[in-house]
């Protein structure tokens, strides 16, 4: 059933590209939107049909390099896709209805793509596959931002992360001679340069799922549309980059310092993200760095045991989605403004919106905690949670800067909270005495803890310079640039213009000036002729007596 | 397998013909330059077809050359020519064919002079074909060494400002490099006779001056070779030439370099030889990462494709100094879309270049509104880069899998090399792309749907390329 799901994709996303964009382009968002429905719903009917079968094609049948083309029907792999089909669906339906997008056919068939690469990407058994499904969200990762700012630096990372697996990967086949996901514990056994590997690959992983330092480019997605940075959140990379640590997870045993090294750098990139979602005053650095937060969690929870990405995931995309719709409403309530600092107080103007963010909190929470967690996990969920109550209360409490906008619409809102009321009644969360500790301590940090110091924190002029990248200027651009003027001048112009080929056009000079002068008609000229002559005779002769 | 119609001759000459019909073709008022771009288009894919012929005619599972064609040369001394091909010479002339057709399809509307142009260029093809064909010693250095006639005159045409000086190098550094190669091919002659290219391991190291033949034979190709301190003046020829065919010549020019190394390479090579390939390795990691930095930093873009191209020739040279079989073989694929990706890209800077000329204003944002234009110059840059969109990323893994493991040290800086390349190529493709207030004003002019029809079929090709690159390998 996945391969089916794989040919109508491609199918629907080729019809797509075919039209072009005009004046009724939401009419055909709308039939994109009813294609993606009718396909998740015979996916979904037809899940377990053919589970165990594998499609797989003899790509490359050569000695050299052996690699298969291959699209697995699991049980895993189908858990994972109904989720991604449903939030396809999700997806297409915010871009269609809930956004001022021209092209927003462009962006649902970037979505589809992308939903075409995950399929790619979980049903990989070797390296090709793998990294041909990942660039897959490189390049929809580079045509989703329609601002080249932001363009520029998610393309620049994720190429990075690219090479960087290109490489780790290239290490590996090297030694095992294998392409093979499943002969990856040769490697560990038997490999060389294994910290350089497991480093590349951090690096890597660390690149697409946002870690701390290497998360600059989500941050600069605040300039484009929310509905953009919802489909690269949720939807390209960043998820792609767990399904590779947990494709990836038997070469991070290889080398020792990643049991050290990730554990810790998700907990700070947690910490920070979370952080930032606080004290940041910008709306949508608020949402991506809630998101990153999710993202680092997960990843750390994928280290320790990468078979549960498949639960995993689900709980992830779902909260994901969760937090988008969230923000949408808190943009709807907010808009032109998008600074934090001059809202508040909105909930008068804005009762519909305010009661369908605490609605979406409130589910969020039921739907996090129905996952069976430690305790380091309910610790994160729960600052989660009282982050997102805190944005709450920015936006909507105290006193208003300016009249508020019109509510989000009946029409549109309903969807909305019948998810959430599905949501909460379908896991029974109000029988989980967490679900309400967990509601009651927030509320109660919401009523009692005040907002403004997180504001004011806020304003200060940390959070307006962009530190990340001038930490990467300073430490790499510069540099870089300044060892190649260097090289350029040092040894080009001096030691190869003006050295070398000065040197030998002055000999060559030198030599016909010389022999220039020869030619003239002077006695002196006649006797220097008669003299070199004389020489080489000389030499000649004596040569010929000594042999 | 025999060759009644002796048809590698053939493909020498439909080049060779064409360009005496261009010689000859009438230019009108009304259409200037015009006729001579045709018939040279039509003899470059009149030759295509031929090739296309060849490639049914040869057994793709054999690694060996086939279709020999032996014409006797000299009776005193004895010396024959021979013709023959593989996969590797069939896949190289074609990609030849295909980025001089793409040169000539792209400056065919220029209102300049162009008889010139054409002439040398179908010259040099024809010269280029014949290198490739060429199957013995003699025949092997004769179109080595005849495909610098026609470049030299182009660059004497068309080189820019400052023409002067680099035709100097361009002629110091190859009257080297030719004179120390005819010591090899003499050296050759005398002691193992009018030698094809598929004997070449018949000369020993230690006899009959054998080192002395393998340094000359290895000295006369590096020196076409972008490597340092050869780099140097084919930088300065080649990075200031704005005409897209004379560029791809002057960059082709390597290619015979890479590929004397991967004919001639020896079965064997002693233990207190190859122990000074580290300084190969040195030299060549050294130059890629002193020319990817230097490309990082020009504003020029023709520099950014030049250092591009600099590093994946270092890379392949390398490839071949690892001695595997196999990467040889690998190398010999590569060079296939390595050749049309830069051709391609440089056929659409010149067009942009062009473009920005003549409507008088920056190149900034010029993509934004040429849509067509836009979509084949990411297309190619990505594949430029490395990604899975054209061969060059499954065979350059294999290469660089070799080089990883045979040395850590040179592989990481010849990774780092290509990445400073490739963000050279990615900034450039993203300053055509910013916003400006050029793209507003709709200054940019796009691509024609001919070109852009053309052009989709490069991509195919490269695509077709990804999805089956190693071609002719045989199942061992």
């Amino acid at each position: 059933m996945v391969l089916q799901l794989f040919i109508s994709l491609i199918l629907l996303a080729s019809l797509t590209l075919l039209i072009t964009q005009g004046r009724r382009r939401r009419i055909w968002s709308v039939i994109l939107l009813g294609g993606v429905a009718f396909i998740s719903y015979l996916f979904i009917d037809n899940l377990n049909q053919s589970v165990g079968t594998n499609f797989i094609y003899q790509w490359l049948p050569h000695n050299i390099l052996k690699a298969e083309f291959s699209i697995s029907s699991t049980i895993g792999i189908q858990q994972m896709l109904v989720p991604l089909v449903l939030l396809l669906g999700g997806l297409v339906y915010l871009n269609t209805f809930f956004s001022d997008e021209h092209h927003s056919l462009h962006l649902n068939t970037l979505l589809i793509l992308s939903l075409v690469g995950f399929i790619l990407l979980l049903s990989s058994h070797d390296f090709l596959q793998l990294m041909f499904a990942s660039c897959i969200f490189s390049l929809i990762s580079f045509y989703l931002p329609d601002l080249m700012l932001s363009k520029k630096s998610i393309m620049l990372f994720n190429f990075l992360a690219e090479m960087s697996m290109f490489m780790a990967l290239a290490i590996v086949y090297g030694k095992i001679d294998s392409v093979n996901l499943v002969d990856l514990h040769k490697f560990v056994n038997n490999g060389w340069h294994k910290d350089l590997v497991t480093f590349l690959l951090i690096f890597a992983i660390g690149c697409k799922c946002g870690l701390f330092l290497l998360n600059g480019h989500y941050f600069n997605l605040k300039y484009v549309s929310i509905n953009r940075i919802a489909d690269i959140i949720i939807f390209t990379s960043p998820l792609s980059g767990l399904i590779l640590l947990a494709k990836l997870r038997p070469l991070f045993d290889a080398s020792e310092f990643s049991s050290y090294v990730i554990p810790y750098w998700c907990g700070l990139s947690i910490i920070i993200n979370l952080g930032i979602s606080l004290f940041n005053n910008d709306l949508r650095i608020k949402l991506i760095s809630t998101s990153l937060s999710l993202y680092s969690c997960a990843s750390m929870i994928i280290y320790n045991d990468s078979l549960k990405l498949y639960s995993l995931i689900p709980i992830v995309l779902i909260s994901l989605f969760l937090v988008i719709l969230f923000f949408i409403v808190i943009e709807n309530s907010a808009q032109p403004e998008t600074t934090v600092f001059r809202l508040g107080g909105l909930w008068r103007s804005n009762k519909l919106d305010f009661s369908l963010a605490i609605v979406l909190v409130i589910s969020l929470s039921s739907w996090l905690l129905q996952y069976p967690t430690n305790l380091i996990t309910k610790i994160f969920i729960a600052f989660f949670i009282v982050s997102i109550f805190m944005i709450v209360k920015m936006v909507y409490w105290g006193t208003s800067a300016k009249e508020g906008t019109a509510n989000i619409g009946l029409l549109y809102s309903l969807p909305i909270v019948c998810i959430c009321l599905f949501l909460i009644y379908y896991l029974k969360s109000w029988t989980n005495i967490d679900f309400y500790k967990l509601n009651l301590v927030s509320l109660a940090l919401f009523i009692f803890i005040p907002h403004k110091i997180f504001i004011k924190i806020g304003t200060s002029s940390i959070w307006r310079n962009d530190v990340l990248t001038k930490f990467y200027e300073i430490l790499i651009v510069y540099p870089l640039k300044f060892l190649g003027r260097i090289l350029w001048l040092a040894f080009d112009v001096v030691v190869i213009e003006r050295s070398i080929i000065g040197s030998i056009s002055m000999v060559t000079s030198s030599i016909v000036s010389g022999l220039h002068k020869l030619q003239e008609v002077r006695w002196i000229n006649f006797l220097l002729g008669l003299i070199l002559g004389l020489i080489l005779l000389t030499a000649y002769l004596g040569a010929y007596v000594y042999e | 397998m025999s060759n009644p119609f002796a048809i590698l001759s053939l493909i020498i000459c439909i080049p060779f013909f064409g360009m005496l019909f261009v010689l000859t073709a009438k230019e009108d008022e009304t259409s200037p330059n015009c006729n001579s771009s045709n018939v040279a288009i039509f003899a470059v894919i009149a030759n295509l077809i031929m090739i296309w012929r060849v490639f049914m005619l040869i057994d793709e599972k054999q690694l060996k050359l086939q279709l020999f064609e032996k014409f006797n040369w000299l009776e005193v001394p004895e010396i024959n020519l021979v013709f023959a091909v593989d996969n590797l010479s069939l896949l190289m002339i074609l990609a030849i064919h295909l980025v001089i057709l793409m040169g000539i399809i792209f400056i065919r509307s220029k209102s300049e002079p162009q008889k010139s142009l054409m002439v040398f260029s179908l010259l040099f093809l024809s010269m280029s074909t014949g290198l490739f064909v060429a199957a013995d010693i003699f025949s092997f250095f004769i179109f080595f060494e005849a495909m610098l006639l026609p470049l030299f005159m182009l660059m004497g045409m068309y080189g820019g400002l400052k023409k002067t000086e680099r035709l100097g190098g361009f002629f110091i550094y190859n009257l080297i490099g030719v004179l120390i190669l005819f010591i090899g091919i003499l050296l050759i002659y005398k002691y193992y006779g009018s030698l094809t290219l598929d004997k070449s391991s018949k000369i020993l190291w230690k006899k009959n001056y054998g080192w002395l033949i393998w340094s000359c034979l290895a000295f006369g190709f590096i020196s076409r070779i972008p490597i340092w301190p050869f780099h140097y003046w084919i930088s300065s020829a080649t990075s200031k030439v704005h005409n897209p065919l004379v560029f791809i010549a002057s960059s082709v020019l390597p290619l015979s370099g890479i590929y004397g190394l991967l004919r001639f390479w020896p079965k064997y090579i002693p233990i207190d030889i190859s122990q000074y390939f580290v300084w190969v390795y040195v030299i060549g990691t050294v130059t890629m990462l002193f020319i990817s930095l230097i490309g990082f930093i020009h504003r020029n873009s023709q520099y950014k494709i030049f250092s591009f191209i600099t590093v994946y020739y270092v890379m392949y040279l390398l490839g071949i100094f690892s001695q595997d079989k196999l990467i040889l073989l690998n190398i010999g694929y590569a060079l296939f879309s390595f050749l049309i990706v830069f051709g391609a890209l440089e056929v659409l800077s010149a067009y942009i270049y062009q473009q920005e000329q003549n409507i008088n204003s920056g190149s900034e944002g010029f993509l934004c509104r040429a849509k067509r234009l836009s979509l084949v110059y990411s297309f190619l840059t990505f594949a430029a880069v490395g990604f899975p969109i054209s061969a060059m990323f499954t065979n350059n893994f294999l290469i660089l899998s070799q080089l990883l493991s045979s040395n850590i040290q040179m592989g990481v800086i010849l990774m780092l090399a290509c990445i400073i390349a490739s963000a050279a190529l990615i900034s450039e493709m993203f300053r055509l792309k910013t916003d400006t207030k050029e793209c507003k004003l709709g200054k940019s002019e796009d691509l024609s749907v001919g070109k852009f029809i053309f052009m989709l079929f490069i991509v195919f090709m490269l695509l077709m390329s990804f999805v089956h690159p190693l071609w002719f390998v045989i199942n061992e």
